[in-house]
């Protein structure tokens, strides 16, 4: 059974940091989810000193039906990423992916680039520039002030840390 | 408000890496088919095993009232509660950094449970509150609720390693 986990973070006035969890079972909405993170986090402040600086909620998502690899291929390597980075045209603010075991026959050839004919990137860089209709809304990946991205500016084969 | 998505990828020596998108939406229906979507299109230029996927979402605290950090506060101060669930096996840790120190009884360092603030924490953790009309109830990491609390005191930890269960 996939648990939601309530995250709750603390900063006292030292500016030190400390996290506790409580879990709730995974049969609400997200709406509800929310609710109870707030509602939780104030009772939770009546017992603190320290200030309560960020809650989130992590859902599990089911993904057994969507026919993902289960099994790594014998070469796959954590090290080995796609990195993409796109940008909003008017912001200029970027999102940055790292994609870990990328496989590189994806590649242009003799390039570190991703071949940008290759049907399975055109389908992921189009995700990320055009979005994606889910039940007549268009949903699509942003930057972290929300804004919806515009163009790939960099797709290529690197080896690091995530 | 967007949501966050977070992937965890293994590759064949089983080492895990993770990769992580923000969505436009916090809908549930919009935020998982979206996270459908991009699973299967990642998927497709990946060689290795894609085992979860977790939507993070930001709760809105800008309503907290007294939620400041007082002078004297300090993560390391700790309220400690543990809970029984219905199983009887598993137990449930829940610290509390910078416990309000009139919550502790200074002669045995156990928190007052019949001080508002703790017995409010209790009702929340062994009965739920109602959101929006639905009780909701925290649980173990295996889904049972928690029956009873076990035992409730004031200790110290070292905050680098002062995490909850």
């Amino acid at each position: 059974m996939l648990v939601g986990t309530v995250n709750f973070t603390f900063k006292d006035a030292k500016g030190k940091e400390s996290f506790t969890r409580i879990r709730i079972p995974s049969t609400f909405t997200f709406l509800e989810y929310k609710g109870f993170g707030a509602a939780a986090a104030q009772v939770v402040a009546n017992m603190s000193t320290a200030e309560i600086t960020e809650v989130s909620v992590s859902i599990g998502i089911d993904i057994s039906g969507l026919g993902l690899n289960t099994v790594a291929a014998q070469f796959s390597d954590w090290f080995n990423k796609a990195f993409i980075q796109a940008n909003n045209a008017v912001s200029g603010l970027i999102a940055k992916f790292n994609l870990p075991t990328y496989d590189d026959s994806h590649n242009a050839t003799g390039s570190k680039n991703l071949d940008p004919t290759d049907a399975d990137v055109i389908a992921l860089e189009t995700l990320i520039t055009d979005g994606v209709d889910i039940g007549g809304s268009l949903i699509f990946p942003v930057t972290v002030r929300d804004e919806a991205l515009s163009v790939v500016t960099i797709a290529e084969e690197t080896f690091r840390k995530s | 408000m967007s949501t966050e998505i977070i992937i965890d990828v293994r590759d064949r020596r089983n080492k895990s890496a993770s990769t992580s998108v923000r969505c436009s939406s916090d809908t549930e229906a919009q935020v998982v088919g979206f996270a459908e979507s991009w699973l299967v299109a990642i998927g497709a230029l990946l060689n290795g095993a894609i085992r979860s996927a977790v939507a993070m979402l930001t709760v809105d605290i800008s309503g907290l009232t007294g939620n400041v950090a007082a002078d004297t506060s300090d993560c390391e101060e700790i309220g400690s509660f543990e809970f029984k669930t219905t199983n009887g096996v598993t137990k449930v840790d829940v610290n509390i950094p910078a416990i309000l120190e009139t919550l502790v009884d200074n002669d045995t360092g156990d928190i007052i449970q019949s001080a508002s603030a703790v017995a409010a924490f209790l009702t929340m953790m062994e009965t739920g509150i109602t959101v929006s009309g639905t009780l909701m109830a925290p649980c173990d990491v295996g889904g049972d609720s928690i029956t009873t609390l076990n035992y409730a005191r004031e200790r110290s930890r070292n905050s680098g390693t002062n995490k909850g269960s």
